[in-house]
């Protein structure tokens, strides 16, 4: 008989069996759903169950959106990412000014905060822009390049004095008609919209220029020059160039501007009509 | 028949036919020298082509060995458990390392056992065809008729195989069901075991968490894996020589028809070996196996072999003896065993069987030379029988010791009808419950 009572301890007696509870294992352990559950369904259920712990606790809640947003600001506040400096082209430096002190950004600006679109938008509003090319160049440049409105014109309208385009939109508003003497005076409600006409009178009467004060545009349906001397010219509503030009060649052959014509009406195709200053008809 | 035996056997047999539907089943040798468990994994019978090698041979196609393994048998003797938790160890260590060669767990287990002193019982039903044909239950009705002979205290009943039918005077019938006639008889041969083995055999696999599918002896199994179709048709005897006791089983018309067990086997001669050469168990183990033979020529004087022991004692460690000294101890022995075997086949009547072949299987057969002395003893038709091959066995396995075990195998895939798979006819069920259905039924519709 074997001591009942002996410790399989020795080297020599290591008991090649495993135990009981290493056998209920390994057989546990064979199962293909325990491993399952194991390996896949209780990590991913312990996961699920600490997020929602994280998710549905105020403090964890709150110390998370700190800490993201920490996170994110450090990283949105690299100096790599920063637009230090905005660089306008082709513009003049009135519009340069203005344009700088609407944009709705202070500098150092991160890349991340503003929005181009946006800043296109507000400029492309401004009245002297025709068109803007918004873009970040290397070394944290905002370029903006902005296609100017040129003024060609000065209107004078019930609001006031503006300036205007070749095509008729306002550049601007000029205090005096002194200051932008270089340009024509156009008055009359309805000018801007038929500048284009406007601009060929202007080629056409380049030889009575300085005689011109204002191009007025009547009833928003013709023109009358008016030139200095309280003289004015009519024009029609239809074809004012055929009669300019048949003003000019009345000019040149009888000067008639010299004479003491208060108004020169082409308006009736059949019949021009001259008004004379204080009756003066004999001379 | 009583009840109970009924019970437990069906529900080793529900838990086998749960088993096979699960595709997975283990088989279980315990034997005396070694102890051996396959896992066998039931593919469906597609699974395996004619281009495989494999025929349909008796059904051990339908399933594939997946795990094998083997471990020293502890704590069994003469092929009985006798220190429970050694064994239970041992049980532990195969099932554990042949579930890992599987890959999987197996719940259910086909056991398999040698000893407990199998006894081999005739039994003799005869009963009248009430509407002249033969039916499911006349032949219930007939297997309850034949009288069990008093089989002893503490013994129970292992197999109970119907192996013939007769109707009227024509016998021999392997169905008869839907033949005409009077009379049905049927003959019964009936194995019983001690209980306490089998006991203890049942309570080590509880312990291991295993839910037993089935009992075999495995005298046998042994039959049903080494005895090829045609032996076990014409009547053969098939001869077990396991480590601690030695399995006889004789077939005739695919049935097992005798049984018996002697209580002696292989470690008697190595027992002998220790004996007479003054060495330790292994040595003499180590020199049955590789020097062991049973019939002497002068080469084997002249054959030395070294005694390596360490006493300290110059003297007795470095003898040697000659390799006909071991013959002259393991013949004897070997004559003993199969003088025992040939004993038992004639008092079993294998004289009168048609065909006198015995096929020694086992272990112990391995032993150079057997069959030469075998056909001396048992008669000249003596061969030495391998079991069957079986899909995905290793090369280790296929040796003569594992033919209990395969027959186990081929016993849980495709097991012979025993009599409690035939059911209990009606009218052994007590009339008081019938009438209490049946006044239910009255009382409530």
């Amino acid at each position: 008989m074997q001591p009942l009572s002996l410790k399989l301890n020795t080297r020599s007696e290591v008991d090649p069996a495993p135990s009981r509870i290493n056998y209920r294992f390994q057989r546990l352990w064979l199962m293909r759903s325990f491993r399952l559950f194991i390996k896949w369904i209780s990590p991913l259920f312990l996961c699920a169950a600490f997020i929602c712990f994280c998710f549905t606790n105020e403090k964890t809640l709150s110390f998370f959106k700190f800490y993201s947003s920490n996170a994110i600001d450090s990283f949105v506040d690299r100096p790599e990412l920063l637009i230090k400096l905005i660089s306008i082209e082709e513009a003049s430096q009135p519009l340069e000014r203005i344009i700088r002190d609407t944009l709705p950004i202070s500098l150092p600006i991160s890349g991340f905060d503003f929005n181009l679109t946006n800043i296109r938008e507000v400029i492309e509003s401004l009245d002297a822009v025709k068109s803007v090319d918004v873009r970040v160049i290397a070394g944290g440049i905002l370029k903006i390049s902005v296609l100017e409105r040129l003024p060609a014109f000065v209107w004078r309208n019930p609001k006031g004095l503006f300036l205007l385009d070749k095509e008729g939109a306002i550049v601007g508003e000029v205090l005096n008609r002194a200051r932008r003497s270089d340009l024509p005076l156009v008055t009359g409600v309805g000018a801007d919209v038929a500048l284009t006409e406007i601009t060929n009178l202007i080629n056409l009467l380049k030889p009575i220029e300085n005689r011109v004060i204002a191009y007025s545009r009547i009833s928003e349906d013709r023109w009358d020059i008016v030139l200095d001397r309280s003289q004015k010219i009519s024009l029609p509503s239809e074809k004012p160039e055929l009669a300019v030009g048949q003003f000019l060649v009345l000019n040149q052959s009888e000067n008639i501007l010299d004479k003491k014509v208060e108004r020169i009406d082409f308006r009736n195709k059949q019949r021009l009509t001259l008004t004379l200053r204080d009756n003066q008809i004999n001379n | 028949m009583n009840k109970e035996l009924f019970q437990s056997q069906l529900k080793m047999r529900r838990a086998r036919q749960l088993a096979i539907q699960r595709g997975l089943i283990s088989v279980l040798d315990v034997g005396s020298s070694k102890i051996t468990c396959f896992v066998l994994s039931f593919d469906g019978p597609d699974e395996f082509k004619d281009s495989d090698g494999i025929g349909t041979m008796s059904g051990q196609s339908s399933f594939r060995i997946i795990g094998v393994a083997t471990t020293r048998s502890r704590g069994v003797r003469f092929g009985e458990i006798e220190s429970i938790h050694e064994t239970e160890r041992a049980i532990r260590t195969v099932v554990q390392a042949s579930q890992k060669m599987a890959g999987t767990r197996v719940d259910h287990v086909v056991a398999t056992f040698s000893g407990a002193r199998p006894r081999s019982y005739g039994l003799e039903g005869r009963s009248e065809l009430a509407d002249g044909i033969v039916t499911d239950e006349s032949i219930s009705r007939v297997l309850a008729s034949s009288e069990i002979p008093n089989i002893g205290v503490g013994r129970e009943i292992l197999h109970a195989q119907p192996v013939n039918f007769s109707i009227d005077n024509r016998s021999g019938l392997i169905d008869p069901r839907g033949q005409a006639g009077n009379t049905l008889s049927v003959d019964i041969h009936m194995l019983t075991v001690g209980s306490v083995a089998v006991e203890n055999l049942l309570y080590c696999l509880q312990r291991c968490d295993l839910e037993v599918a089935g009992l075999v002896s495995s005298s046998y199994s042994s039959g049903m894996s080494s005895l090829v179709e045609d032996e076990q048709e014409l009547g053969a005897a098939c001869i077990d020589l396991g480590g601690g006791s030695t399995g006889i089983s004789i077939f005739l018309k695919k049935h097992m028809i005798f049984s018996d067990s002697i209580r002696l086997g292989g470690n008697h001669i190595t027992n002998d070996i220790s004996h007479g050469l003054h060495v330790d168990f292994a040595t003499a183990e180590r020199i049955k196996t590789f020097y062991g033979g049973v019939l002497a020529t002068g080469m084997d004087d002249k054959e030395v072999i070294d005694l390596r022991s360490d006493t300290g004692d110059w003297e007795h460690d470095s003898r040697s003896v000659s390799r006909a000294d071991i013959i002259g101890i393991v013949r004897p022995r070997l004559e003993e065993i199969l003088e025992e075997a040939k004993e038992r086949l004639d008092v079993a009547g294998f004289n009168s069987l048609p065909s006198q072949r015995v096929v020694l299987t086992g272990g112990g057969s391995q032993l150079a030379g057997l069959d030469g002395l075998a056909s001396k003893i048992l008669g000249q038709q003596v061969r030495l029988g391998r079991p069957l091959r079986i899909q995905g066995l290793p090369q280790s396995a296929t040796g003569s010791a594992f033919s209990s075990c395969v027959g186990a195998s081929l016993f849980a895939t495709s097991p012979q009808d025993e009599w409690w798979d035939f059911g209990i006819p009606a009218s052994g069920y007590p009339v008081k419950s019938i009438k209490r259905v049946a006044k239910w039924f009255k009382e409530n519709w």
